[in-house]
């Protein structure tokens, strides 16, 4: 294929759910990108389904801990549970590094802290404004410099709760 | 995927870490995508910053050596993206965009 078609096939370019995926994975995909209470029915919309549907499933994964429900609010709400994640994400470390490769990586990030702590002279990234008159940098470098930053802070915390998991032998508190 | 906005966030001024699981389920989706011929988190999945996905020459001309997308994607819903295409000539084609969510929606218009 070596000729240029500039014009994309809309078809193909307008779909958002793969042919095949089933009801349940599109309204858990939809939720693990929901951040703040989103109701069912705009959750339904994005995973293309009928809003019944959707609050089936949003139940059903608000009881595996995946999502939390907002029962009060009409319609009820969902937002992703990001404390499941977490724990999902250190399993995942602990399972898959071994707490020397933990304790390793840990320590260049503590590294990597210390030279942004230096460069920004605080060690909180959020007293840091994104829009400084001062920097050269564009905002686009300025904000993936700070979310860097708050990266390195959050992945030390994580790797700190997946070497504790090994340490408990995959419980979150010691046995 | 559109995204409904965060309200939460009181400040304008400020950019969260990378969200690991959206950027986790865009690479799912690209990598699906037939324009995509390779994926990948840097600098690992492990600590992932940038979701790059490498995209398939074949479907441009041939003067076209390499080209790139890369995503990175912040806990406030912000967004960034920067397009790069290099040419046999030496030459490069780029484009960035940022979406910050966090602001405009603190200023409505």
């Amino acid at each position: 294929m070596t000729e240029f078609d500039p014009v994309p096939d809309s078809e193909s370019t307008r779909q958002r759910w793969q042919d095949g995926t089933d009801t349940f994975s599109r309204v858990y995909e939809v939720a693990l990108g929901i951040t703040s209470p989103t109701a069912y029915t705009d959750i339904a919309e994005l995973a293309d389904c009928s809003p019944n549907a959707a609050k089936k499933h949003l139940e059903r994964l608000s009881e595996m801990g995946i999502v939390r429900e907002d029962q009060e609010s009409r319609p009820a709400q969902y937002e992703r549970n990001d404390g499941y994640l977490e724990w999902q994400d250190a399993n995942r470390i602990a399972d898959e590094l071994s707490v020397e490769e933990i304790i390793d990586r840990v320590k260049s990030l503590e590294t990597r802290r210390e030279e942004f702590e230096a460069q920004f002279e605080t060690t909180d990234p959020t007293e840091v404004s994104v829009f400084d008159s001062d920097s050269h940098d564009t905002v686009h470098e300025r904000m993936a410099t700070l979310s860097d930053w708050q990266g390195v802070i959050r992945d030390i915390r994580l790797y700190e709760l997946a070497r504790q998991l090994s340490q408990y032998d995959g419980h979150l508190i010691p046995a | 995927m559109g995204l409904p906005a965060d309200d939460s966030n009181p400040t304008i001024d400020e950019t969260g870490p990378p969200d690991r699981q959206t950027l986790r389920l865009l690479e799912k989706h690209l990598s699906s995508d037939s324009l995509v011929a390779e994926t990948e988190f840097d600098p690992d999945s492990y600590e992932p910053r940038i979701l790059r996905a490498l995209l398939d020459t074949g479907q441009y001309p041939e003067s076209t050596t390499a080209v790139r997308v890369d995503i990175r994607w912040f806990t406030t819903g912000d967004f960034s993206m920067h397009y790069v295409e290099e040419h046999s000539n030496g030459e490069l084609w780029e484009c960035r965009c940022v979406l910050r969510r966090s602001a405009s929606r603190n200023h409505p218009s």
